[in-house]
């Protein structure tokens, strides 16, 4: 290393460890040149020093940072190298990673996947990514995706919660979203995903959606139309049309809204209590089925509390930690 | 407690606590140069505790800056020094809470204006190695060529480039990549 640089790095003991991990986050892009000798190297520094691994971890992570801005900044295209030498980039990308998850895929299962890039909301929040494409990802409260830049296609996986889709279709990048273990395809498309602990339900509400087959089964891939809601499992796919009228009542979150029509309360405290950390807690089960109507605003648990003890004839009992509910 | 759950907690929890932990070091050690390397004991020490307890740390601040004061201590106790102000600042600890900081949540626009801010803070050579890798995707060798350097130098610069942009991201302050 020449002087100039050399005297960028503190002579410390930390400050070399991190200017090692630094290289080897830098190595590691290497796709093509990265060797299982390089591999097996790298698995060994890392193994070393404890302060190894979380110097590396810390680098790896401001380098997926200016990834992550890069992205949002640089139009999706490909790499001029692959332009220029005419080779095909999704052949050749795809084996770099086959390589690199082949690779990573032993003890250090966290850094087998350095691309996909985690977003979270917490409960109450609620947050917008805009891609550099344009295409829109909307999550409500308590929802993570991650989401990966690859040159061939835009990959998003959604772990939990709701997350809302405005994709700017391109049939040379297809836009696929993972649930659940199922795989959406967007053809040109405005859709919304709820990702359930029981189920993945999908609303389309405009465009095209290709919702893939399920895994390991014989059904076929199910293409929606708009106004259709696919509830799917890992095995079960069953698709039924809906009113225009309750896309708009499942989509009020994105203005900070609930809507419920005739909603039994045990059904409308357990959508509440996604945004809240106060939960509502009904201890009456002839309660719980008392139905309920209206608008309430996500962040304001007491109104919502308040206003339904008045209509029903109910007591709201608020204490510092959560809200009961009862005659 | 596997070591990707700890590896996640540590990126999750500690990381965003860097700028505040060196902050606390340079206050209160004589020594500007060691505070790198106190903040790395005081990672080591965290993580070793949590990859060996069965649980993740609850209250994680709390337990990195009493982490960070009894490492104080224990130094100041071996070169026989009191640092001045730490009295002041062991009481503020007591006050310390698990809220939140900001860097907790990320929004888009927000990452990029401070990529840019943290690029312009680079040395100029590695701001552009940085920049060519990143914004235009190009491989290592199409970097040298067109910096008219070697591919080593280029691995180098672009070594050094993370070096500073992490210290920038996470606020270890110090020159940091800054151009002398």
């Amino acid at each position: 290393m020449n002087d100039e640089l050399a005297a960028l790095v503190p002579a410390t003991e930390a400050a070399a460890v991190q200017l090692a991990a630094a290289r080897w986050v830098i190595a590691r892009q290497d796709g093509e040149s990265w060797s299982a000798d390089d591999q097996a190297e790298f698995d060994g520094w890392l193994d070393e020093a404890v302060a190894n691994r979380l110097a590396f971890l810390r680098a790896d992570q401001a380098w997926q940072r200016t990834s992550r801005a890069a992205a949002l900044k640089r139009p999706m295209r490909e790499p001029a190298v692959q332009v220029r030498t005419g080779q095909l980039p999704g052949a050749k990308l795809a084996a770099a990673i086959g390589a690199v998850l082949l690779l990573g895929a032993g003890a250090f299962g966290y850094f087998a996947q350095p691309n996909y890039t985690p977003y979270e909301t917490p409960v109450g929040g609620r947050q917008i990514l805009t891609l550099s494409d344009g295409s829109q990802i909307e999550l409500n409260t308590n929802s993570k995706v991650r989401i990966a830049r690859v040159e061939n296609a835009r990959r998003v996986i959604v772990d939990r919660g709701d997350v809302y889709f405005d994709v700017r279709h391109d049939g040379r990048r297809p836009f696929v979203v993972t649930a659940h273990g199922r795989t959406l395809v967007d053809l040109g498309t405005k859709f919304l995903v709820r990702e359930r602990p029981e189920a993945l339900e999908v609303s389309l509400l405009e465009g095209k959606l290709r919702l893939d087959a399920p895994k390991g089964g014989d059904g076929s891939a199910t293409i929606m139309a708009p106004g259709e809601v696919a509830v799917a499992t890992e095995h079960t796919t069953s698709v039924t049309k809906s009113a225009r009228a309750a896309f708009t009542t499942e989509l009020s979150w994105r203005q900070g809204i609930l809507i419920f029509h005739h909603t039994p309360l045990s059904e409308a405290v357990a959508e509440f209590n996604r945004y809240t950390t106060r939960k509502i807690t009904i201890t009456n089960p002839v309660v719980a089925r008392l139905e309920i109507n209206g608008k309430f605003r996500t962040n304001d648990i007491a109104m919502f509390a308040d206003v339904t003890a008045d209509v029903l004839g109910l007591k709201a009992d608020k204490r510092d930690d959560r809200i009961v509910i009862g005659r | 407690m596997e070591s990707s759950a700890a590896d996640a907690w540590f990126l999750r929890e500690v990381l965003p606590l860097e700028g505040e932990l060196s902050g606390y070091f340079r206050r209160n050690w004589r020594n500007e140069s060691d505070v790198r390397d106190l903040v790395q004991e005081v990672y080591v020490r965290v993580y070793a505790h949590a990859s060996a307890a069965p649980e993740l740390p609850q209250k994680t601040r709390a337990f990195v800056f009493t982490t960070a004061r009894n490492l104080l201590l224990n130094k100041s106790r071996d070169a026989q020094v009191v640092p001045l102000e730490m009295v002041g600042d062991v009481e503020g600890l007591a006050a310390a809470t698990d809220q939140p900081g900001p860097d907790r949540t990320v929004i888009g626009r927000d990452e990029l204006r401070r990529l840019q801010t943290a690029l312009d803070q680079l040395a100029p050579r590695c701001r552009e190695a940085i920049l060519l890798r990143q914004l235009e995707g190009l491989s290592r060798k199409e970097i040298a060529h067109r910096m008219g350097i070697s591919e080593t130098t280029v691995k180098d610069y672009l070594a050094v480039g993370l070096f500073a942009l992490s210290d920038i991201f996470f606020g270890t302050s110090g020159n940091g990549g800054r151009a002398q």
